[in-house]
């Protein structure tokens, strides 16, 4: 995961909080962004997914026009194999699966446990 | 949070359960290199607030007067200048009074689109005027007393049900469920709750919403109807002809397309420490990158 701008801060565009949702101030700087996105990966039970954080610039962000939510796939060749379309409405989860299967190819032989999230990322 | 937390179970929930199968290549459907576990998931500390206000009272509101000046608030002005809707120099109750919450948009987005698939006697909804809302009404209400009850509601809405477009799509199912269009009218137009539609309240609730005395029903969010023309972003590169996208909103305009070169990125983990950078994998592994944030 790659987390950008909060999408529902209350001091946003779009306020949402309360009720039994998550209220989040927009964070100012990175040191906040860092730590709603942990709280982000805790409360949503997200943690065994890697994840890193967009700057404050939200230059990622933008070069994907990632905001609020989107799913891409690079490919091997680091070429953009697949993208979504703008989330919520567009995040569709069975699209990257497909997406993943054809970037694989009807050849692809699994390589067992070979690869695994660690050594991406580094001990965490 | 509602969009998210459910964007995010929908990613689980849509694709079993991994997501960066394709980082660990050999476990699509074999083997996760790790589960997520949707059921886990928890907003305990948050939900001892019951709205956004309260939440910023317990903050920052240090002489527990109920409202928030800007001197007992810390952060940035804008920030501050934000939150002060009505600009009377202090974050109040009323300033969360306006419904311009992101739910009750919604929800009044909703009731707008049922009230003119209904009340608007075309296939096609698109907008809708006073005059037409107006004469409309009169067609329900058969006995002219001014008052639309449930019954006359039903006797017409049966021969006039509209298909509203956008309504299948899941998240707008999952927002409103299937409500009965009449309970979903009355919850935002029947001010005075005595369960029928007057036609003051009506026609009230379309002035609140009318922009130049009249509806542009939008069939998604941020989307005015069948305006499909905007941006000609071209249909998203050739060899990749498994998209099936509609156009406008789908296409990252400015963003990265289909067949480019993915901008690279060097980014930190939440915790800090080694930086990860995209191209690190090229030649080697493909990368699922989900973008999101937590609200």
């Amino acid at each position: 995961m790659v987390y950008i701008r909060e999408a529902h801060a209350l001091d946003g565009r779009s306020p949402l909080g309360g009720g039994g949702n998550p209220i989040v101030e927009d964070p100012i700087t990175l040191d906040e962004r860092n730590e709603v996105a942990k709280a982000c990966m805790t409360k949503l039970a997200l943690e065994p997914m890697p994840t890193l954080v967009d700057n404050m610039d939200d230059a990622v962000s933008e070069s994907f026009a990632a905001y609020p939510d989107r799913i891409y796939l690079v490919g091997r060749d680091g070429r953009i194999a697949y993208y979504g379309g703008r989330g919520p409405m567009g995040f569709l989860p069975d699209e990257l699966e497909e997406a993943i299967l054809k970037e694989l190819g009807p050849d692809y032989t699994p390589r067992r446990n070979k690869i695994r999230v660690n050594d991406l990322f580094g001990s965490r | 949070m509602i969009t998210r937390h459910s964007t995010v179970l929908a990613l689980f929930c849509g694709s079993g359960l991994l997501l960066a199968g394709c980082q660990s290549a050999s476990t699509m459907r074999q083997e996760a290199a790790y589960t997520i576990d949707p059921s886990l998931a928890s907003f305990d500390t948050e939900e001892q607030y019951d709205s956004n206000l309260s939440y910023l009272l317990d903050k920052y509101d240090g002489d527990g007067d109920g409202r928030i000046a800007q001197g007992e608030y810390d952060r940035e002005n804008d920030r501050f200048d934000a939150l002060d809707k009505d600009g009377d120099g202090f974050i109040t109750n009323e300033d969360f009074q306006h419904g311009g919450g992101m739910m009750a948009r919604m929800a009044a987005m909703r009731t707008q689109r049922v009230i003119a698939g209904y009340f608007q006697n075309e296939t096609e909804v698109s907008r809708l005027t006073l005059d037409e809302l107006d004469s409309s009404y009169s067609d329900f209400d058969a006995n002219d007393d001014d008052i639309i009850d449930r019954g006359e509601f039903a006797d017409l809405a049966s021969s006039r049900k509209v298909e509203l477009p956008g309504d299948d799509s899941p998240m707008i199912q999952r927002m409103m469920g299937d409500n009965d269009p009449w309970d979903t009218i009355l919850k935002k137009v029947d001010t005075d709750e005595d369960g029928s539609l007057a036609r003051s309240e009506l026609l009230a609730f379309f002035n609140e919403h009318a922009e130049d005395g009249e509806w542009t029903v939008r069939n998604r969010m941020g989307r005015g109807h069948g305006g499909g023309g905007g941006g000609g972003a071209g249909g998203g590169g050739g060899g990749h002809g498994n998209q099936q996208q509609d156009a406008s909103d789908a296409e990252p305009q400015d963003g990265a397309m289909i067949g480019d070169m993915a901008p690279d990125f060097t980014l930190s983990p939440p915790e800090g420490g080694q930086t990860v950078s995209l191209s690190s994998y090229r030649d080697n592994l493909p990368v699922a990158l989900i973008f999101g944030s937590y609200t």
